[in-house]
């Protein structure tokens, strides 16, 4: 019986289920607590720091600041350099701690350590900080004008600054029937996992032990190695269960880093989990606009498009802001034929806290921009909006294709998924549906929208299988799941390469010392790289144990076929022996231990798929998302009801980046919002999701076949979403979130 | 988030414990923590103690008389939701969530006097009153109770006993709450009494909470309905007028000038509303 394809129940949920599950925050260490004293302005001098106070303070044992620890510094925080090119990037490498200037509210300027979480939280209030305040650059069009210099040493607030050119534009323009103009804006949003960061550090005898809440153990103990000086292999980074992370937890921040260089400075384990508060301020996503003009046909043909990217940056450069500007001008084009394009893309450092990547980085801010482009287009010319998008869609005979960028996406048929698509969910009797409720006065309205992706992002992934000698399986990833339950859908592709039940399989992943390498888990790449890489790995197992199985049987490995728990003599079927005495004589006579260890290259896979909103406004300009609907090709699929819990928890953050998430910074560059007014959505606002999956996948190359589909709804979400509330208010919205006073 | 360091006394009668506060001027008392507790965690507040008034028995009651209901301070939203009081039940259903409702007392509401909270349009409307107890006993109109923003006529060592409103009997009644997500508080609500007689209006109270500092009653409105015969247009006037009584600021729920616009569709659909009762 094959596993893979079918929605088997998540492997290790009884300990989430039960509330057993340990979080950073739940490990028992004895260590000391630390806090930090933030800064209370967007941009200021420190003159000085007194600690002195707040060491008389019960319970605390030390205060450090950035002259304690620029010494033990080798560098500071880098960016992500396996996709991230450091030479397009005008930036300061970030320190543990503020260094003569403060650049945001909350940036941290000092380290507390005391025996517990009260005393140091009352130490901080005595830390006395002596800043002479500066004017500040909080907005991105008051950043541009470089009358403030957020970091003296670049000379400019403009960290990036690249134009994306293909094909003939000014030609395009003047062929074209109609040039259109957009603007086009996400805001600042906040992911929130429930757990938020946390850090655990010990180093003893020159060995450096960390406790992580991260996604990317091994890129976080190659950062902390570069920074500290240490070598990689006296670090181990172990990653406990992870309460959610949403990409935010890729990023190595400072605050992680002062845990750890205090722990080294006083030699004994010490302990941090950030309080919301915190979490809010050191997660912060988004918040880009995009100005341009679109050059059609009237029949709707879209000749081409340039304009300008402006993307927030926040005060420093994190491990993963890189990402943004870099990736969304490539991906505007998205499915579609589009020829030529100009865009020139910057990236601005403003006062407010640090950008870092949210679930889809980069495809959203793309897939928002170039669908209310179609959207658009589709209104100036009257015509309908599925019509357009096929009129442009890239041909199936032309895929693979390469965009006008040099992007080269690899399988696909964007047509037919768009007919099937708009068939299977209903997209034109929604419509109908709608227009009907319209004229009985109810402001209904449906909205579609088409997206391509990028995911499966390479370089490689790592995969082990062992096989022990009870014939048990232990499979060790390089993917980190985190809540997703890629780990079922492993066991999945491993039980079915070698024919085991799925119960004798056990996978493990998350630790330096037992992971020999790992990317990990983001951008939609696990099940892709990390299934690979188990799947192939378990071939190769599987080799090893036939070799064992041809020595009992005394002939020849060709001669060995092997079917469901069997090792059968081919020429003599009745002389077969089991997967358990295989496996016990693979750990005696010659050549002992049944191993393998895969370090598999890959490179990324284009998932796409078309998108259906319906919602409901009322009298207040209060939007209710009543249905989602969801039509994707994500190659071959899995663990079907995985990849739906995908699909429905990007809806919800979709709802919420659409209409009610806004991290709104006030013109101090104060973060204006608590969980009281920031408004994640509750169970009360999530609509009726339906999620298909496409019959005949395109595959992608990897040998599983699969594309992935952990941040599609998040990708394609608000820009259905919005276009069903333009339908239901007949208004034009070109922004996330809608808020109600723009709706009435 | 941590709160600092403080004093946890817990009260066994009344008189324990206004005799705690009125030695100890910056202790607070603790009746749901629904307001407190998170101004504690943020370290907006410092109090010495926290003096738990929760087991005070005889602040913890319903007793409805034929002229008028007596409600005890520690009464929780829930409870007031289930005691089929005119208005004030309706609206308690309105406030936050199940857990708040079952955690959150109006003795806290009217203390804290949050200028978002639900009650007090519906108190203001219903002429409410509020009896406080510390050396002494007191009884004040709710509407002179509320002296400001997060400001109550209360004096150190006073508490709030009970919550008076009359019985409102053959009024018909609506709250009607706008709120951006479930369990928000309020960008505008709207309380409204009536008494028809046939196709007239006898008696008509409107109260506004969250458009003002404090909540308000929209006497001009009141007055262009009453000994009126109930028609569209008076409805659509009086609601414009309604509108007049609010002076809003622009935050996160909305701007000023949406959350006015709002409060005259919330006020004609509460007006609506009451009249279909
Ligand atoms: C089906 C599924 C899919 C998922 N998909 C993703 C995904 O795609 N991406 C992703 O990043 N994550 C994902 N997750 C992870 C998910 O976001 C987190 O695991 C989850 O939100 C953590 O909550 P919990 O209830 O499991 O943990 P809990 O153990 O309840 O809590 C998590 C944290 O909150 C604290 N906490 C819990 N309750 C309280 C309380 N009452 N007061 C104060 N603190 C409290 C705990 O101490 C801990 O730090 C998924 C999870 C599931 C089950
Ligand atoms: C998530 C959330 C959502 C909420 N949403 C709403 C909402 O939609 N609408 C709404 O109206 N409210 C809302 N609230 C507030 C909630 O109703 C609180 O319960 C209420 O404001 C305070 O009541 P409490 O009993 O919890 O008081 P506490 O928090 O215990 O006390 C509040 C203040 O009143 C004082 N106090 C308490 N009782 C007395 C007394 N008898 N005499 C004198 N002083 C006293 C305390 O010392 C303190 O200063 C919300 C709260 C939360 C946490």
């Amino acid at each position: 019986m094959k596993y893979s394809g079918r929605s088997i129940k998540r492997l290790y949920d009884d300990k989430f289920v039960t509330g057993r599950s340990s979080y950073v925050d739940d490990l028992q260490v004895s260590a000391m607590h630390a806090g930090f004293v933030r800064s209370p302005y967007a941009h200021a001098k420190i003159k000085s720091i007194d600690t002195s106070e707040a060491l008389k303070s019960p319970g605390i044992v030390a205060v450090f600041t950035y002259k304690d620890f620029s010494p033990l510094l080798k560098r500071g925080i880098g960016i992500w350099e396996t996709y991230e090119d450091p030479k397009q990037w005008k930036f300061v490498a970030r320190k543990a701690l503020a260094d003569n200037k403060v650049r945001f509210v909350g940036e941290p300027v000092a380290i507390v350590i005391g025996s517990d979480k009260y005393s140091v939280r009352d130490a901080v209030d005595k830390v006395n900080v002596d800043y002479e305040r500066l004017p500040s650059a909080v907005s991105m069009e008051d950043a541009l004008k470089d009358k403030v210099i957020i970091h003296e040493e670049l000379g400019t607030n403009v960290g990036f600054d690249s134009t994306f050119s293909g094909g003939d534009v000014e030609g395009s323009f003047k062929q074209a029937d109609k040039i259109i103009s957009v603007e086009i804006t996400n805001n600042r949003l906040i992911p929130s996992p429930m757990e938020p960061r946390g850090i655990i550090a010990s180093y003893e005898s020159g060995t450096l032990n960390v406790w992580y809440s991260t996604q990317v153990p091994h890129a976080a103990r190659s950062e902390f190695s570069k920074v500290l000086g240490i070598p990689s292999s006296k670090i181990r980074v172990i990653m406990p269960d992870v309460g959610g992370a949403f990409g935010s937890k890729v990023n190595i921040m400072p605050e992680d880093l002062s845990v750890v260089l205090s722990s080294i400075k006083l030699g004994r384990p010490v302990k941090w989990v950030a309080t919301r508060s915190e979490e809010m301020l050191a997660s912060e996503a988004r918040h880009n606009t995009f100005k341009g003009e679109v050059a059609v046909k009237s029949d709707g043909t879209v000749l081409g498009i340039k304009g300008d990217l402006l993307v927030d940056l926040g005060s420093y450069l994190t491990y993963t802001a890189p990402l943004q500007p870099a990736i969304i001008p490539l991906m505007i084009p998205s499915a579609y034929r589009i020829r030529s394009a100009s865009i020139r893309s910057r990236a601005i450092y403003t006062n407010t806290p640090p950008i870092t990547m949210y679930r889809g980085a980069s495809r959203p801010e793309a897939t928002f921009i170039i669908e209310r482009i179609m959207s658009t287009v589709a209104d100036e010319l009257k015509l309908d909006d599925v019509e357009v998008r096929e009129k442009n869609l890239v041909k199936p005979d032309e895929v693979p294709y390469t965009n006008v960028f040099g992007l080269k996406y690899d399988s696909g048929d964007y047509i037919s998924l768009l007919r099937s698509g708009v068939n299977k969910l209903g997209y034109y009797d929604m419509r109908k549906y709608a227009e009907e409720e319209r004229k009985k006065g109810r402001k209904v309205g449906v909205g579609m929208a088409f997206y391509l992706e990028i995911s499966g992002f390479g370089p490689w992934e790592y995969g082990e299988v062992r096989v022990d000698e009870n014939g048990d399986v232990i499979v060790i990833t390089g993917g980190t799941p985190h809540g997703q339950g890629t780990e079922t859908a492993i066991a999945q592709l491993v039980s079915d390469a070698l024919q085991v039940d799925i119960s004798r399989i056990r996978i493990v992943w998350g630790d330096t010392e037992i992971v020999a390498s790992s990317m990990g888990t983001y951008g939609s790449r696990t099940i892709s790289a990390a299934g690979s890489a188990a799947q192939v790995a378990a071939s190769q197992v599987l080799e090893k144990m036939k070799k064992v199985a041809a020595r009992i049987m005394k002939v020849d490995v060709e001669e060995v076929e092997y079917r469901e728990g069997e090792f059968i003599n081919k020429k003599d079927e009745r002389v077969k022996v089991s997967w358990d005495d295989v496996a016990k004589a693979g750990y005696t006579g010659t050549d002992p231990g049944i191993y393998a260890q895969v370090t598999l290259q890959g490179d990324v896979t284009f998932p796409y798929g078309v998108h259906v909103a319906l919602v409901e406004v009322d009298d207040y300009g209060i939007v209710r998302v009543k249905e989602y609907k969801a039509y994707d090709d994500i190659g071959n699929v899995i663990n079907p009801a995985l990849a739906e819990g995908q699909i429905m928890g990007g809806t919800v953050q979709a709802v919420g980046q659409a209409i009610y998430e806004e991290a709104i910074i006030n013109d101090d560059g104060g973060l204006a919002v608590t969980y009281a007014d920031y408004f994640i959505p509750t169970p009360v606002e999530v609509p009726q999701i339906t999620s298909f999956f496409a019959e005949k996948p395109h595959v992608s190359a990897y040998p599983v076949g699969s594309k992935g589909v952990g941040e599609a709804a998040l990708i394609v979400g608000p820009a259905a979403i919005v276009r069903a509330i333009e339908n239901a208010v007949n208004k034009p919205i070109n922004k996330t979130p809608v808020r109600p006073e723009d709706l009435i | 988030m941590y709160p600092p360091k403080l004093g946890y006394v817990i009260a066994e009668n009344l008189e324990e414990a206004t005799d705690f506060l009125e030695k100890h001027e910056d202790a607070k008392a603790l009746a749901g923590g629904h307001s407190l507790i998170p101004m504690l965690k943020l370290r907006i507040i410092r109090p010495s103690y926290l003096v738990d008034i929760r087991r005070i028995s005889n602040l913890h009651f319903i007793s409805p008389g034929s002229d008028e209901i007596r409600i005890g301070s520690l009464s929780t939203h829930y409870e007031i939701s289930k005691a089929n009081i005119p208005l004030l039940s309706e609206t308690a259903t309105k406030i936050a969530d199940p857990q708040v409702r079952n955690m959150g007392t109006i003795g806290g509401v009217i203390s804290q006097l949050d200028p978002s909270a639900d009650y007090p349009a519906s108190l203001i409307a219903m002429d409410a009153k509020v009896k406080v107890k510390g050396k002494t006993e007191r009884t004040v109109s709710f509407k002179d109770f509320a002296k400001d923003m997060f400001t109550p006529d209360l004096n150190p060592g006073e508490l709030v006993t009970e919550i008076i409103v009359p019985a409102f009997k053959d009024y018909k009644f609506s709250y009607q709450k706008l709120e951006r997500k479930a369990g928000d508080y309020a960008i505008v609500g709207v309380a409204v009494l009536l008494k028809t007689d046939g196709e007239s209006i006898k008696d008509v109270r409107i109260g506004l909470t969250a458009v003002n500092n404090t909540a308000v009653r929209a006497t001009e409105a009141e007055n262009m309905l009453k000994d009126t015969r109930i028609s569209e247009e008076i409805i659509e006037k009086a609601s414009a007028k309604v509108m007049d009584y609010a002076n809003p600021v622009s935050d996160i729920r909305g701007s000023a000038e949406y959350k006015k616009k709002v409060t005259k569709v919330m006020a004609k659909r509460a007006i609506l509303e009451a009249l279909k009762r």
